[in-house]
C-alpha cells in the first residue's frame, strides 16, 4: 500500500446523486424550491423525493456557502420515519451510494477498470489499471 | 499492477492504493478525493518512499 486516505463525503455532482437516489428508490427533483416536513415546507434549491410516496417527507438540498452550487448540503426531518428507513441513519445509505457512484466514474474516467462489492454495511469500489 | 480501493461506509470514503512508485499514488487519487469530498487524512506508507530506478544502457 502507498497511501491511505480518509474522505469524508461532499454533494458536488447532481448527477451522481441523481443516480444514487434513483438506486434508493428515490428521485431528484431539479429546482424544487421547498421540501415537505413536519408542517410548513422548508426552503432549498433542490429536493429528494421517495417515488410513489407523494405524502412522505422529502430531503431538501441547499447550498453550504449561500449563492455557490458547488457543494450541497442535506436537510430533513427524520419524524415520519420513512426516509430513515429508505436511506439509512442520518442519510448515511444515501451519501454512501453516492460516493461510490462518484468513485466508479471518476476511476473509469481515469482509464480504470472498475467493479464494485458490497461487504457487510460497506460498498467496496476496486479499481486496477 | 495498480489498484484503488475505495472503502465506503457512514458517509466517508477510505482511499488506498496499491503498486503505485513514489508519489505517483496521490497524483493518481487527487481527482478523485476532490470530487467525493473533503479529504480528512491522508497518511503514506513505506512503499511511498520508494524512488523509481531507471536503468540507462549505453
Amino acid at each position: 500500500m502507498s497511501h491511505v486516505s480518509v474522505v469524508d463525503c461532499e454533494i458536488r455532482d447532481l448527477t451522481a446523486l441523481r443516480a444514487a437516489a434513483e438506486t434508493l428508490g428515490a428521485e431528484l427533483l431539479y429546482g424544487k424550491r421547498t421540501f415537505n416536513m413536519y408542517g410548513a415546507p422548508q426552503p432549498c434549491v433542490h429536493a429528494i423525493a421517495l417515488k410513489g410516496q407523494p405524502d412522505a417527507y422529502e430531503i431538501g438540498l441547499r447550498q453550504k456557502v449561500a449563492g455557490d452550487d458547488s457543494v450541497f448540503q442535506f436537510a430533513c426531518d427524520f419524524y415520519d420515519g420513512r426516509l430513515r428507513a429508505a436511506f439509512g441513519e442520518n442519510l448515511e445509505g444515501l451519501q454512501n451510494e453516492y460516493l461510490a457512484v462518484v468513485a466508479e466514474q471518476e476511476l473509469a474516467r481515469g482509464g480504470y477498470r472498475v467493479e464494485r462489492e458490497v461487504v457487510g454495511q460497506e460498498i467496496y469500489v476496486r479499481a486496477e489499471l | 499492477m495498480k489498484q484503488i480501493t475505495v472503502i465506503i461506509g457512514k458517509g466517508k470514503a477510505r482511499v488506498e492504493t496499491t503498486g503505485f512508485v513514489g508519489s505517483a499514488c496521490k497524483d493518481a487519487t487527487a481527482d478523485l478525493e476532490r470530487a467525493m469530498g473533503a479529504t480528512t487524512s491522508s497518511q503514506t506508507t513505506p512503499e511511498f518512499d520508494v524512488k523509481e530506478v531507471r536503468s540507462i544502457s549505453g
